[in-house]
This record gives structure tokens, sequence and C-alpha cells, in this order.
């Protein structure tokens, strides 16, 4: 190139600061891409903030936000996994309930003890996705179609076991392990943040990451590479199950009860979480920062409409209109990163 | 008159023309070529001509000796009878032969009853008139790819007769306009007997005053089908060559811009390849082995009773007709498809073909390089690196974690190595063209180390520079010991790589060709016997 401080032609320097612009203007749109959500957060809070200053910019809602939906956060990390690889687990919120509701019956009912009643509700969670896991691999049902029939079964469980009541009683422990506070920050989130780290770090710094994503990308491809397809469908199945279970023990303690129709609320909530997750951060990949970031913005949102005094049915607009728009941005990356480099 | 003739076609995305500013001329009666390097326009120009793509401002489309709005429409292409066969062949794997073959009459019949019986004797018809025999009934996924060719050639050439219209008589309005058959890369899965067929087609074509489109990357079929070749050359017309003054050698100048060396021209010597692209230096392969197949036998593969040794430093090649299971041995023997029997041994490790699979295969230090390159080979819409990486992130993995940069860096010393071009390393493979991401699928596998590789058709459908590339790569890993597999319905590849050519016909080997004898119309020859 030119000595430093040598004057440039015009013609030199035309094409080099045109390409300089461009690069420019392509990390500007990248960094956007991946950050923006942050700056569009933002703008809610003040805009609920200066509708709202008394009730909205309040520690009382930030604890509510973090604390209410760090069992959204588990749940949608849990659905990652799946959808890294490839498959959908529409069963999830159904798990979430069942492990939710038998942890509640089995302690509160049945006087079992709240640590193997634990331990049973998030095992269950496991069991379930290993049976989903185990129909997909062994019969070659498609996981949609599994799922789908999973959840209703679950559905169905659920009311059996609870007579379609809410069980409350549930050990004070419990509710302790999940509610308490640390420095004003609930347990719950914590336990929610720690799964975040471990998930990015699965899915980023493992080898096991890669091949979930490869087994997503392209099945056929992946396996004539060597990846034990079958093992990483089954145990994306299983680990979906087993943070569902642990998001469904979670909700009894942060709830103090069990509500044998929580399952359906919360499955699209999870889905727009995670999928609009998919577009920040690394945009195109699921990935467990965008995931739990998603949440808190999306949650952000409905808390302060519900603030306002808006009613209920605003809340499933948001999340379902939020679930479209993050697919449209998905495919819209998706569509960039293979045609090629913005021309 | 010309049937169809396109002025001043120019296509630019973004920065960079696709095309600039190319005539194509089609006359009746005529077979056109169009040959050209991958990312030469060739395939621009095609999907002007289908409709695809709207070319930029200034160029003009006559039809007919009339002219015609650009973008060109469905409904003139339809009136002009222009018949495609894109490389994909556009069939649906679904539905049977009888519903391919009227797939585009069907779904624009308005009649509230589908004539199947009309349709199916006027299918067979079709299928008899150009020589093919398939069961009309039978279910695309049934069939070869040699056979769904045939299908999608067939079809187009139908339309291009008319013979694909409405109306009750199955010759309705046949041979009121010439048509135009366009065959995009359409015969790399045809045997020599299937190129026959697909030669009566194009006279039929050509006999009733229609012309024929062939865009092709084998030069040989260019010069002796066409009258006339167009040659694109970085999104311009290099020539225009006649059928008296065209041979492969002068092709292939044209094709890359500048004199080709004796490999990529004809048989010969090895050379390093026109596209500039550097030969990597590999490291010996970790362990050389002697490969050994006994007794391998899959009736649903077409094969029976296949059995043969490669050495280290041998590249060994199986020919055969589609259909002979030539290109079946060697995903059979790597455990990609189950075998109903048979052994394989690599070296001192052996296995029993049934219970082999992919992961015992890799362990054992067998590569697989498929044919399919998107859907068997690599995953398109990760990246460059991500692909090149994929079979040894455990190396990446200190401290329990992968560590990015190094794998990055790696990607990229790769990359120089084998003469990939491309953006960036974090660019999705799909951006690349075929011959490019072949580059990046022989990287990925000559990564892990492996003592044998197995290959199937691992220059098909790339530009002459990565093929020159390719084979000079694979020339020297068995320079170095590596022992190579190789099927190929490319005998003039093989007969330039191989030590030795099994011949395959029925699923059976029933020739070895070797030492002096090995030439293409040896393999072609023996094949056809």
């Amino acid at each position: 190139m030119t000595n430093p401080g040598a004057a440039l032609t015009a013609d030199e320097q035309a094409p080099g600061s045109r390409a300089a612009a461009r690069a420019r203007m392509d990390r500007a749109i990248n960094v956007a891409e991946r950050y923006g959500i942050f700056a569009a957060w933002i703008v809610v809070i003040v805009v609920f903030g200066a509708i709202e200053p008394s009730t909205f910019l309040t520690v009382a809602t930030v604890r509510n936000i973090l604390g209410s939906d760090a069992v959204l956060v588990i749940l949608g990390l849990g659905l990652i996994l799946p959808l890294t690889a490839g498959e959908y687990d529409l069963s999830i919120a159904s798990i979430l309930a069942l492990s939710s509701v038998a942890t509640a019956v089995l302690n509160a009912n049945d006087g079992v003890p709240i640590v193997p009643a634990v331990i049973i509700g998030i095992a269950l969670g496991a069991f379930t996705g290993l049976v989903n896991g185990v129909l997909m691999v062994y019969f070659g049902i498609e996981s949609l179609i599994v799922t789908l029939g999973m959840s209703t079964v679950l559905a169905g469980l659920v009311l059996w076991m609870t007579n379609a009541l809410t069980i409350s009683g549930v050990s004070i422990g419990l509710v302790n392990a999940a509610d308490h506070t640390i420095g004003g920050i609930p347990l719950v989130f914590v336990y929610a943040l720690v799964i975040t780290i471990v998930l990015w770090y699965v899915l980023h710094y493992l080898p096991a990451g890669r091949r979930i994503l490869f087994v997503g990308r392209g099945r056929e491809v992946a396996r004539l590479s060597g990846v034990r397809v079958d093992r990483v469908r089954l145990g994306v199945m299983v680990t979906a199950g087993l943070l569902a279970g642990v998001a469904g023990v979670l909700y009894t303690g942060v709830s103090g009860s069990a509500n044998p129709t929580a399952g359906a609320t919360l499955l699209l909530p999870a889905f727009a979480s995670a999928f609009l997750g998919s577009t920040i951060i690394t945009p195109g990949r699921f990935n467990a920062w965008g995931t739990i970031v998603a949440v808190y913005f999306l949650a952000t949102g409905t808390t302060g409409l519900e603030l306002l005094g808006v009613s209920a049915w605003v809340e499933q607009l948001f999340y379902g209109a939020a679930l479209i728009g993050a697919v449209i941005i998905r495919q819209l990356v998706r569509r960039r990163i293979t045609a090629g480099p913005r021309r | 008159m010309p049937l169809v003739r396109l002025r001043g076609m120019s296509k630019r995305f973004g920065a960079t023309y696709a095309l600039r500013d190319v005539d194509l001329e089609l006359r009746g009666g005529e077979v056109h070529g169009l040959v050209g390097a991958n990312g030469s326009g060739k395939s621009t120009l095609v999907k002007i001509l289908s409709g695809y793509h709207d070319p930029d401002q200034g160029g003009s489309a006559e039809i007919g000796g009339e002219a015609v709005g650009l973008p060109l429409r469905p409904a003139v292409l339809d009136a002009a009878r222009i018949g495609f066969v894109h490389q994909d062949l556009g069939l649906v794997p679904e539905l049977s032969v009888l519903e391919n073959l009227w797939l585009t009459r069907i779904s624009q019949m308005h009649a509230a009853r589908v004539p199947w019986r009309e349709l199916k004797r006027r299918g067979a018809g079709i299928l008899r008139q150009y020589g093919i025999s398939l069961d009309l009934d039978a279910s695309v996924t049934e069939l070869s790819q040699a056979q769904r060719a045939l299908l999608a050639i067939a079809r187009a050439a139908a339309t291009v007769d008319g013979r694909l219209g409405g109306g009750g008589s199955g010759v309705s309005g046949a041979g009121s306009v010439p048509g135009v058959l366009v065959l995009d890369e359409a015969t790399v899965f045809l045997s020599a007997s299937h190129r026959e067929l697909l030669r009566g087609m194009i006279a039929h074509v050509t006999a009733a005053g229609g012309a024929v489109l062939v865009i092709t990357h084998d030069l040989d079929e260019a010069v002796s089908l066409c009258d006339r070749i167009l040659v694109l050359r970085d999104g311009r017309a290099a020539a225009l060559v006649a059928r008296d003054e065209a041979d492969r050698a002068a092709l292939a100048r044209l094709i890359v811009g500048q004199d080709v060396e004796p490999a990529v021209a004809g048989a010969g010597a090895a050379g390093a390849g026109a596209s500039g692209a550097s030969v990597a230096s590999v490291d010996e392969p970790a362990g050389a082995a002697t490969v050994q197949v006994s007794g391998l036998r899959s009736a649903g593969h077409g094969v029976g009773d296949v059995s043969f040794r490669a050495s280290p430093g041998e590249i060994l090649g199986f020919a055969g007709l589609a259909g002979s299971g030539f290109d079946q041995v060697v995903g059979l023997m790597f455990g990609a498809r189950r075998a109903d029997g048979g052994t394989v041994a690599v070296g001192s490790w052996r296995s029993e073909l049934p219970d082999l699979d992919p992961p015992a295969a890799i362990g054992a230090g067998l590569a697989y390089i498929p044919a399919g390159r998107g859907s068997e080979g690599l995953l398109l819409d990760l990246s460059v690196a991500e692909n090149l990486l994929s079979q040894v992130s455990e190396r990446y993995l200190r401290g329990g974690f992968l560590r990015h940069r190094h794998m990055r860096e790696r990607a990229e010393q790769l990359v120089r190595d084998f003469g990939i071009r491309c953006r960036d390393v974090e660019a999705a493979c799909a951006e690349l063209s075929g011959g490019n991401q072949q580059k990046v699928l022989l990287a990925k596998w000559l990564e892990a180390g492996p003592a044998a590789l197995l290959l199937v058709e691992p220059t098909q459908g790339i530009d002459v520079g990565a093929r020159a590339m390719i084979w000079a790569k694979l020339r020297e890993l068995a320079g170095s010991g590596m022992t190579v597999v190789c099927a190929s319905s490319d005998h003039e590849e093989l007969a330039h790589l191989a030590t030795r050519v099994l011949v395959m016909r029925a699923g059976q080997v029933i020739t070895e060709i070797s030492g002096p004898a090995l030439t293409k119309t040896a393999i072609t020859a023996a094949c056809l016997a």
C-alpha cells in the first residue's frame, strides 16, 4: 500500500474508501442484527416507564419479571436442543405440567418427602423425552407427530392425576429453593442463568454441540460423516424432557402449587422465545443467550401491557406475533446466509 | 429465421456481472452447445431462457421471428414449445412415471376428471417412440438415476414435439411449431447405451425442424453432438465455434482462456491445474493400509458377490454402465448403505459388512466422498470452516473448550492449500461453485487423515480447473501411499487416474484392465462388451 502520510490520488482513494465504507456498513448491520434487540428492549422499557413510572420502573416489577419468567427460560432452553437437531418438541410444555403436577401430588397428597418427589418429577420428564425419542428413532415417526400426540396424552394424564384441580400445599422447602432471593434476585433466575451458560457451552464449545447442529442441517450428511444420528436425536429429546421436568418442578416451587392447565399456556411463549432467540447473538442459529434475552424481552413487553391494564388477550396476540415475526426474520437471515454476501 | 434469438443478454448481481452482453441464436434443425467453466454464466443464460431470471435492460428476445417481452413468460415458452431438462431433472419422486410425464398437463388441467386411461395410452406411446422401457405405474423413487434422466428427457422431448398438449387426439398440433429442447447437464447420469437413446431423441427433434441446446461439461460430448458451440468465459461470449473448427483441446483453451496442460485437454501426464490452484502438500497418510473386500453382495443395490483388493499407492477404478452396480460398491463397503453380506478389511481391521456403519468405517481409516455434494457430502448452509473441520473438531478441544480461533486459522490454511475460492471461511458453503464445494469435500475428509479414500464421481459437473486440481491431488495422495478407490462414469477420468480398473456388469466384476491397455476407449468398450 502507500506510505503513511503519502497523499492518495483520487483514483486510488475512491474504490478503497468505498470498499472500506461497505465493510463498515456490513459490520454495522451485523452488530445491529446481533444486538439490536437490546436497543429495542431499552425503547420498550423507556416507553412503559414513561407511561407507568410508579409501577413499571420498580424493583418489585424487575424481581417479578426475573422470577416468574425463569421457568419459561428453562423451557425455551430445553426446546433449542431438538430445534437445533431439526426436531420439534410440541410436548415440552405438557412435560412441564406433568412434572409440576407429579411433584405436587406426590408431596402434598401422597406424603412423599419433597426431595424424592422432586427427583421423580424430573425423572418423569426425562423418561417422557426418552419415549418421544424412541418413537421417533425406532419407529421412524416424525417428531412433530410423536410430540403432538404425546402432548395430548400428557394433558389427559395430568387432568386424571389432579381431577382438574390445582394442587396446593407443597413443601415450603421447594418454595424456598425456587423463590428465595439472594440480594433481591430470585434463586430460580440463578438456576435459569446457570442452565443458559451450560447450554451455551455445550452448543458452542463442545464437539457434541456441533454434531447436534450437523444433524439438524443435514441428517444424511451427518450420518455419512460418522455422526451417530439416532443417538443424537434420542439425546436431544431426553435432554429436552429433562429440562422441561426441571422447569416443571421449579414451576411448582415458584407458585407453591401445581396448575394442571399450565402446560398449554407456556408452549407458544417457549417457541416464540426460542425462535426470536435464534435471530440474535448468533443469527440463524438457536442459541442459549438469545433464548434467555428473548424471554425477558418479551416478558418486559407483556408485563408492561399488564400494568397498563390491557386485557389478557393482548398477551396471546403479542406472543403469537412475536413467533411469526421471529420466524420471518430467521428465514430472511438464512436466505442471506446461503445466498452469499450482501451486494 | 432462428427459432430463438436472445440479444445483448446481461445480468448483474450487485456489482458483479454474471452475464455480459451475450447473444444466443438457436436455428431450426441445429444442435447448439453451451460450454464454460462454473461461474462463466452458463446457468444464468439458461435461467434467462427459462424465464427464471429477468435480464438487465438493453437486451431483446425474439421467438419465431417475433419480438417477445423479457423476462420470458411461461405462456410464451409453452407456445414456442421450449422444453427443459434441468440439472435436477424436475421430477417428483413420490409420484409415478405416468404422473411425472403429465405433471404440467395435470396441474394446468381444468377438467373435472383426469383422463387417466387416455394419458396412460399416450404416455406408453411416447416412451415407446423414444425407445425407453419404463413401467408407467412405477414410482420415480424406484428408478435409477439414469432412468430418471431418461424420463425427464423424454418428457421434455415430448413437450417439444407437442405430444403432451391437451385435446383428444394423441398428436394434436404435432409439427405445427418446431420446438426447442434444452438439455442442461442432463446426460451426466447416462451410460453409453442411454446416450444412444438420447441421440435418437435429439435427431427426432432436429429432423422435425426443431433446435436442441446442450449445456455440458463433457467436451467430447459437446464436440460430437453439436453443430455450433458457444463458449462462455467470465460472463462473456468467448467464442462461437462451428463443428468443423471444434476439438476438445481448442474448447478447453477457450473455456480457461489460456493454454491448458495435457491433463485437462486430454489423457496424458498429470497437471497441476489451470485454475492456478496451488496443490497442497499433505502429510503422509497416518497408516497406509491395504483394503480388501470379499463376497460383497446386496440385492437391493444390484451388487452380487464382488471381491477385490486395493493396495497402498494404488488408485483402483470402478466402471460400468448405469445399473451395473459399479457406483454402489464403495458406498456399500463404507457402510453408507446396508449390504446383505461380505466382509471388508482395512489393514488388520476387519468387519462383516452387514454390521458396518459409517462411524466404524471412519474409525478403521476409510473416508467416503459421495457423488451428491449437497445431499450427502456437505452441509451447505453451514460455513466453509465448519464443513472443513467437521471430522476433526475433537482436535480443537482444549481444557473442555473448542478453540474457535485455531479452527478458523486451520480452515484458512486449508482454503489456501486446496485453492478453494470463497470470500471468507465463515461464508456458507452454498455460496461456492460446484468445483469449490468439491474441493471442500475432499479437504474435509483428508483432514481426518484416512488410510484409504473412497470416491464416487469425484469431478461430476465441475469445471475443468477444479477437475484438474482434484485429479492432481488424488495422484499425489496415491503417490504418498494412500489407497484410493474411485467409481466413475467418466472413463477419461479413470484412464487418466487409475492404476487398475474393474469393469462391472449386472452386479459382477467382468473385466480388469490395467497397464498400457488402460485407455478411455478400452474401458468404454469393456462396459459395452
